[in-house]
């Protein structure tokens, strides 16, 4: 997506992506990998909960009075990679989750400082979620170490 | 950005809902268009007064029996109404953006707020109570209660389909009346999906009716001696020699809400990045149909010398044609889209004609939405781009009148006073918005500026469910407002009892 100003439906559609496709890719390493099966299980359940907590902040908080449709500028949606190769093993896919996970919490990080003048909640919502994912950040990072 | 789902594949046949049920009208049937797409997405029935005298039958034989339902009880059907709206929130919310056009973002804004009213009618038990004073005189107690009226009216605009209603009936219905609503016959999807919740959702047949059409139903309504009241948001030419008029006449009560031209001032300590974001949503938001939608950005130059004062008033339009000029413009279901169409071809004439007269009248013509670049595959019958004219003074027509399109005005004042003055000369009085960083100009302009909204670094001042829907001078004719504790006084009467025991 280019670097322009995007609305709050678009965010909306693209966060909503993005912990689907979360979910689907630790389901996918959980079925994959014994080792670390509970914590990949337990991502996955918590990106489904981002997205519900997420939906909900919005529609409960957005109102047409308020800068909806103006309220992200500068913010570059880029797709994130989830594609794992069948032969990459754990040490890769803990690489590569890691990236995905640094690159979700600057991108939630990014979008809640953007979203400061709405109401307080979705700021909030956006960084509790950016929180949730950086201490997934640590577990993936003491697994590789494991690994 | 993909373009949503459209949640209308096939035409609906809209009918009335009359005593719990979708009933057939002899009226003729009328197109109702996506604005966007140019395809007809309903046929919606064009009511006569026999729909109109049989939803109003229906609704005079449910009374009673409503009335005497417990308020609680009544609440708890509010509850499960508003439970209803959040499990069909998207649908409804895409229901807007095709029948009107507005954005998606936009149209979720309306849905909220729409809920929002139902959830503070839920709040009937405490809401509705009266007080009292024991001892008035040596034994004597004296008590006031508030109890229903009867039936009453309400008529819809075209530009908030969905949530304008609903300042008004959830209030009605909490308070134990029973209505007859006209939606609009341009976009009368959403009351249609509405009432059919509220009817799941067990509130009793012929307590909230529903009577497409226009002329006649309206009519019959001002006529009837059954209907109590009415509230009607729309023209002010409607509103006040029609609507006003003919309830003075046939007694009822009345809430009308009518058009509008809002100024907005900004002042020069105002903060430039967030005024302008603020402006953009004020002026081109629901492209301009929007009774809040700020019009006039009045740029005052008070403690500037004249150069200073031309630099900043050309620093703020530099800014504001610049923001405007960035705004993507096609079908609000893509979620990329930040403004949808006007409603139909004939209101895009209609700002057409305001340009030309703006050209004519002598402003410059600093940003032309007259052919608007379209995101998308969509023919242009509707489409009108971001506007903006300067060098506008207060003697022109596109700075006195209501264009509801987008369209804005940039004028010049030397001080606050001025522009203050600017706002008083117009017949309307609607809202005001300053963006300021001063307390003092800000309290200035709020104890002194005519206008029943006002912004304070805001640019709609649109207040929430539980205040008043202000409005004064051409705006507003009647007394009690919408939404919040003044409609339960609207909506109902105020009885004292006066006791003693022998």
């Amino acid at each position: 997506m280019e670097n322009s100003t995007l609305t709050a439906s678009a965010i909306m559609s693209f966060v909503e992506k993005l912990e689907d496709d979360s979910a689907v890719f630790y389901e996918t390493l959980a079925a994959r990998f014994d080792e670390g099966k509970q914590a990949f299980l337990g991502f996955a359940k918590e990106s489904k909960k981002n997205k519900v907590h997420l939906i909900r902040t919005y529609q409960e908080t957005i109102s047409d009075a308020l800068e909806a449709s103006f309220s992200f500028e500068g913010l570059e949606l880029a797709d994130f990679d989830f594609e794992i190769g069948s032969a990459m093993d754990l040490k890769g896919v803990l690489k590569a989750a890691l990236e995905i996970e640094e690159e979700a919490v600057g991108l939630y990080a990014h979008i809640a400082d953007q979203a400061q003048s709405l109401l307080a909640t979705i700021p909030k919502a956006f960084m509790r979620v950016a929180k949730r994912r950086r201490a997934r950040k640590e577990v993936l990072q003491a697994m590789l170490d494991r690994a | 950005m993909a373009v949503l789902e459209e949640p209308i594949k096939e035409p609906l046949e809209l009918e009335n809902f009359i005593d719990g049920e979708l009933v057939p009208s002899e009226g003729e049937l009328k197109d109702v268009v996506n604005p966007a797409t140019g395809k007809v997405i309903a046929t919606v029935p064009i009511g006569t007064k026999e729909d109109h005298d049989r939803a109003v039958e229906a609704a005079k034989e449910a009374y009673p029996d409503w009335r005497s339902t417990p308020p609680v009880a009544r609440a708890r059907c509010l509850f499960r109404l508003k439970e209803l709206l959040e499990e069909n929130f998207e649908e409804l919310s895409r229901i807007q953006t095709m029948e009107h056009g507005k954005t998606i973002d936009e149209s979720r804004g309306e849905t909220r707020r729409g809920i929002e009213n139902v959830e503070v009618a839920t709040g009937i038990p405490s809401l509705m109570m009266g007080y009292n004073l024991e001892d008035i005189a040596s034994g004597i107690d004296e008590y006031l209660i508030r109890q229903p009226l009867g039936v009453f009216g309400i008529i819809g605009p075209f530009n908030f389909p969905f949530m304008v209603p609903l300042w008004f009936a959830p209030y009605a219905v909490a308070t134990g009346n029973c209505v007859v609503l006209k939606p609009s016959s341009e976009d009368p999807i959403s009351q249609a999906k509405i009432v059919e919740l509220a009817d799941e959702a067990g509130i009793p047949p012929g307590v909230w009716n529903v009577v497409h059409g226009g002329r006649a139903v309206v009519s019959a309504m001002l006529d009837s001696p059954d209907i109590k009241g009415v509230c009607f948001v729309g023209s002010t030419p409607v509103g006040r020699d029609v609507v006003y008029k003919r309830c003075g006449e046939t007694g009822k009560r009345v809430i009308s809400q009518a058009g509008a031209k809002n100024f907005a001032v900004v002042m020069p300590d105002a903060d430039i990045d967030r005024t302008i974001a603020s402006c953009m949503t004020s002026f081109y938001g629901n492209t301009g149909q929007r009774c809040l939608a700020n019009a006039n950005l009045v740029v005052a130059g008070d403690g500037l010398s004249k150069a200073e004062h031309d630099a900043f008033y050309n620093e703020v339009v530099d800014a504001f044609v610049a923001a405007a000029s960035r705004i993507r413009v096609g079908y609000g279901l893509d979620d990329a889209i930040q403004m949808g169409p006007l409603r139909d071809a004939s209101k895009k004439e209609k700002v057409l004609g305001y340009i030309e007269k703006g050209i004519e009248d002598g402003a410059t013509l600093r940003l032309d939405g007259r052919n608007p670049t379209i995101v998308g595959d969509y023919p242009d019958t509707c489409f009108v781009g971001p506007t903006v004219f300067e060098d506008v003074t207060l003697d022109m027509t596109i700075a006195q009148e209501e264009i509801f399109g987008p369209v804005a005005m940039m004028i010049k004042a030397e001080t606050m006073d001025e522009a203050i003055d600017m706002i008083h000369t117009n017949p309307f009085g609607n809202a005001a918005s300053i963006f300021t960083g001063t307390g003092k100009w800000a309290r200035e302009f709020q104890y002194r500026t005519e206008c029943g909204n006002i912004g304070i670094n805001v640019g709609i001042a649109a207040p929430m469910a539980f205040f008043p829907f202000s409005g004064m001078k051409d705006s507003f004719f009647g007394s009690l407002h919408g939404q919040g504790t003044e409609s339960i006084r609207f909506f109902t009467e105020s009885k004292v009892v006066i006791q003693r025991w022998f």
